[in-house]
């Protein structure tokens, strides 16, 4: 059996009924017309499909089509493994920014001391403890994309601010890699074991029973792929989001004006589809006095992806995706996009430098720190 | 600065370096392992005198952690 038809088993892609919801939803169908998901699994089932096709790099794994397609097939993983496949004899995607950020993870593979910890300042942290909170590879963003503004290490600090504000010192390590979301999804599992198995180690060693998130691909990959490798995990993995929500229920803290603003929300796909949190970034968008949510019309959901995954395949059809969701959001009326994880973040205000355009980016870990209130 | 045969490209590489030696920084590898040096294609003893030195150099460093799996 090739390896093709042996993950249509795996994956259950036989199910198939030919009837193009996945193609008719993908937002890189829209753009970019030579990729075509519902193509790909039918030249798969007829034995035509070749591991080095090389649109099967292009898919974003938004899951916009895997949450619409009737036969219940999950096309983001059915690529996820054809791309294992693919990268085994030789094929890969075109990573973006010259490899710089697949260098990095790999290099975090090795017999690395690194230094990351240099944008704590005045926060509260702790070297051992019950939470610990997983930054994730914001120091490295916010050396990388300082060009473009991306503020990555600001958000970092205000998630370590609103959790010393609800009384929580988090062990925040030195030692910490990439989660491995990008390599598991650039085809490379070799990777991505490598670096799971640093950071359960590490986590196990720091004596954390709850691990806190606010990057939703980190949440995501700990949440569903570290079990599937490692099996069931001794520790909680919580997005902040979630966590927030319950403080803010509680009324540890509150949140406070000044100003009225008209912002929208932008749904990551990690956070949204994959993850299922919806409800937790509206509710604590509501809680904020004088802010008014205007939904865009794709929400939720329906919510589209932000234009590259992976750090791989970014291109001009990355920047119409990206060119026009930021018109979606503007339309809205709403002045601010607020977004909910770095990657996005980065890739809008890259679109928004590309174009000049008249829209603030926002993290809303940044909006929460922002009001918070102090006595 | 500016001087360059591709215009405005050390403009380019220093800014290249600068990002470059911050990564090198938290990743933990010792600064001493990365160089920027400006050399004309006119200057090829002065090319051949860096090279020469900054591979006894990183010789001296002896080899990279990088080589070991964690």
């Amino acid at each position: 059996m090739t390896a093709i038809a042996d993950l249509i088993n795996t994956t259950k892609t036989y199910y198939c009924l030919d009837c193009g919801v996945c193609t008719g939803s993908c937002p890189v169908s829209r753009v970019f017309p030579e990729f075509s998901p519902r193509q790909i699994i039918e030249r798969s089932l007829y034995d035509l499909e070749e591991l080095s096709d090389h649109t099967i790099w292009s898919c974003l794994t938004c899951a916009q089509c895997s949450v619409r397609c009737p036969a219940d097939i999950n096309f983001p993983e059915f690529i996820r493994l054809m791309r294992e496949q693919a990268h085994f004899v030789g094929f890969d995607g075109v990573p973006a920014h010259n490899g710089m950020l697949q260098t990095i993870m790999s290099i975090q593979t090795k017999d690395v001391q690194q230094n990351r910890l240099f944008w704590i300042e005045d926060g509260k942290t702790k070297e051992t403890g019950d939470v610990f909170y997983f930054v994730g590879c914001r120091p490295y963003f916010d050396i990388i994309f300082r060009d473009i503004d991306a503020g990555s290490i600001t958000g970092a600090q205000n998630v370590l601010k609103i959790l010393n504000a609800c009384g929580v010192e988090p062990v925040v390590s030195n030692n910490e890699r990439c989660c491995g979301h990008d390599a598991l999804w650039n085809g490379n599992e070799e990777k991505f074991k490598q670096l799971a198995r640093l950071n359960l180690d590490l986590i196990s060693s720091s004596g954390a029973k709850q691990v806190i998130f606010s990057c939703p691909e980190g949440y995501h990959t700990f949440k569903n792929f570290y079990p599937k490798y490692f099996g069931e995990l001794d520790f909680k993995p919580v997005h902040i989001l979630d966590f927030l929500a319950d403080k803010l229920n509680e009324g540890v803290i509150q949140l406070e004006g000044p100003g009225e603003e008209v912002v929208t929300f932008h749904d990551p796909c990690r956070l949204g589809r994959l993850a299922g949190i919806y409800d937790a970034p509206r509710k604590i968008l509501e809680t904020i006095p004088g802010i008014e949510l205007k939904e865009m019309p794709r929400s939720r959901e329906n919510g589209i992806c932000c234009g590259t995954s992976g750090w791989m395949n970014c291109s001009s059809c990355s920047k119409e995706i990206q060119l026009q969701r930021l018109k979606e959001a503007g339309d809205t009326g709403a002045g601010t996009i607020i977004t909910a994880c770095p990657k996005c973040q980065i890739h809008f205000r890259c679109a928004k430098a590309a174009f000049d355009l008249d829209i603030e980016i926002t993290d809303l870990y940044d909006l929460v720190a922002d009001r918070l209130k102090t006595e | 600065m500016g001087d360059c045969h591709y215009l405005d490209g050390n403009v380019k590489a220093e800014k290249m370096f600068k990002m470059t030696q911050e990564l090198v920084r938290i990743l933990g590898i010792d600064l001493a392992r990365l160089r920027l040096e400006w050399v004309s294609s006119a200057e090829g003893g002065r090319f051949a005198e860096i090279a020469r030195e900054f591979t006894e150099q990183i010789k001296s460093l002896g080899p990279s952690s990088l080589k070991q799996a964690a």
